[in-house]
């Protein structure tokens, strides 16, 4: 159990060792939440630039925004504007799936890239930019549309993408959408988000649509914010057609330029990732009156919940539809906590992850009997550390932007279970002898949403955490018996 | 002058959003709260208060307006 007076000790300690100027502005980030204080959300400082000489695991303005929000689209093409590292090094990393034939109708996984050379530099990258749009159409003329996804050095170089955009645009009957996504925007990927919210509002939603319309019905909904990583839109969209509404889109995750299209016509917007698409519900709500809704499909207590919430906004048919969805699966999850919560029961948590991820998964957690003791965004602004303290049971170090020494420092002193972060933290954990699972794309599992989701985070926890090698961390060597 | 959108929760409590520093901060006070007069200076949980000219009906929300930092 972490006290309040441990945790802020741990965090003096882990403040000393930086130079006066550096421990003040990373004190800021860092925060004890305790049950009953309100205010602990608003204490931590954050979406701020991260301080230098220090290993942040931040993403860029081009990870928001080609990685995250368009590139799940898998009807358009997105390309990378610039140099081939970007696109190849990130390419097909983050398990949206989706339905379609690779290279014919969906180009997901696929890398489109303008390999600037140094004389797109020097000349600029613009006719080459007109060039190859021009190619793309002819070798993939199933595409619905093109995202330009610029890197660094199209911003640097002050290319004008946007006039190119626009004439290939007339040219090729399919809109192509510019984005100034340079990965130098802003202090985080979070930027690109926004960046892509906005381009999307602008290129898209204002845009005369080239999908034929559809009946609009009266239980329309779209399901914002999900990306469908290793197939959680699917398994949280039946939940939702099963109590009787209709999902109409899924942004972005397998999602297609026509339900963006489409969803200025629903109901109500569901926004399960609320950091990366908050943006564009705010602009349906203004602009079309559309209301939103976040929601949490982790674990089945926050399913339930969630469930309820969103049938509220409905009539009888749907919320009877809630409840004989929570009642139809009522065996499936309590069978599943029964297996798994003996073997997890107790086991203390930390997390540090992007997005959504720190507060959602807290209650999946908790219906596994096992606490969260310390939580943080790498990204994350204001407004979610305020929702994440609402979801915080107990004593739990928050910490911002951490870098890699702090975070390895805290992980050391208060000895956790499990962490849950990403890639690059993996294997340094591993080898302290911590069992890690990489929170982001599910370490190569999935789905984790909903009920079908449940099954297998709960299998995936156990069979991290009760794996025979974290036994075997001792070489036999220094056994004082043989 | 900041753009604000202001929106209800679900709770019903006023909340005010400025995209451009992408904050969210909870309405507490609006000084003109009537049917026939609303605006003036809004103060928000963060401390922050901005004034909006006040206008002769309640908008319908969300609505987007522009406001100067008091």
């Amino acid at each position: 159990m972490l006290t309040r007076e441990k945790a802020e000790s741990l965090i003096q300690e882990v403040l000393s060792v930086y130079p006066a100027e550096a421990g003040k502005e990373r004190a800021e980030h860092l925060a004890v939440s305790s049950p009953g204080e309100e205010s602990a959300g608003s204490c931590v400082t954050a979406n701020r630039k991260s301080q230098p000489g220090v290993m942040t695991v931040r993403g860029c303005a081009y990870a928001g925004s080609k990685g995250v929000v368009w590139g799940p689209i898998k009807d358009m093409i997105h390309l990378s504007h610039g140099p081939v590292g970007c696109g190849q090094y990130s390419r097909a990393g983050r398990r949206n799936y989706y339905i379609g034939h690779t290279g014919i109708n969906a180009f997901g996984t696929m890398n489109f890239t303008s390999d600037f050379q140094e004389k797109d530099v020097v000349f600029g990258g613009d006719k080459k930019l007109a060039k190859l749009l021009g190619e793309i159409n002819t070798l993939f003329p199933l595409n619905r549309g093109i995202s330009i996804q610029s890197e660094c050095p199209v911003g640097l170089i002050g290319d004008d993408i946007e006039a190119v955009a626009k004439e290939q645009s007339a040219l090729l009957q399919k809109p192509i959408v510019p984005v100034r996504c340079e990965g130098f925007r802003g202090v985080s990927q979070s930027l690109g988000h926004h960046i892509a919210n906005d381009t999307i509002r602008d290129y898209i939603l204002d845009r005369e649509a080239s999908s034929p319309a559809i009946d609009c019905g009266k239980y329309d909904v779209a399901i914002i914010g999900d990306y469908n990583i290793g197939g959680d839109a699917w398994s949280s969209r039946i939940l939702l057609e099963e109590m009787g509404l209709r999902v109409v889109a899924q942004w972005s995750g397998d999602g297609t330029l026509a339900e963006l299209e489409r969803t200025s016509k629903v109901k109500l917007n569901l926004v399960h990732c609320y950091r990366s698409m908050n943006y564009i519900s705010r602009h349906m709500e203004v602009k079309y009156g559309i209301p939103w809704l976040e929601y949490n499909f982790f674990g089945p207590s926050k399913i339930a919940e969630s469930l309820r919430k969103i049938a509220s906004r409905f009539d009888a048919t749907i919320q009877e539809g809630a409840e004989r969805v929570i009642a139809k699966y009522q065996d499936l999850s309590d069978a599943i906590t029964a297996k798994y919560r003996p073997r997890l029961q107790g086991k203390r948590v930390m997390l540090y992850v992007g997005g959504l991820r720190p507060r959602h998964v807290i209650g999946a957690y908790e219906d596994l009997g096992m606490e969260v003791v310390g939580t943080g965004y790498e990204f994350g602004h204001g407004d979610d550390y305020e929702r994440t303290v609402e979801d915080l049971k107990q004593t739990t170090l928050i910490y911002d932007d951490a870098s890699a020494y702090e975070l390895e420092q805290f992980v050391e002193k208060i000895r956790p279970d499990l962490i849950g972060s990403g890639i690059k933290e993996k294997y340094l954990f591993q080898k302290m002898g911590i069992p890690f699972r990489q929170m982001h794309s599910w370490d190569y599992s999935g789905p984790y949403h909903g009920y079908d989701g449940y099954a297998i985070f709960a299998r995936d926890m156990d069979m991290t955490l009760n794996n025979p090698c974290w036994k075997m961390m001792k070489p036999p060597w220094q056994n004082s018996t043989c | 002058m900041p753009e604000l959108i202001l929106r209800r929760n679900a709770a019903g409590a006023l909340l005010c959003y400025v995209a451009k520093r992408d904050l969210e901060a909870a309405v507490l006070s609006v000084e003109h709260d009537a049917e026939d007069r609303w605006g003036g200076t809004l103060s928000l949980a963060n401390g922050e208060r901005f004034f909006i000219e006040p206008r002769g009906s309640r908008p319908v929300l969300p609505v987007t307006l522009r406001a100067n930092k008091v």
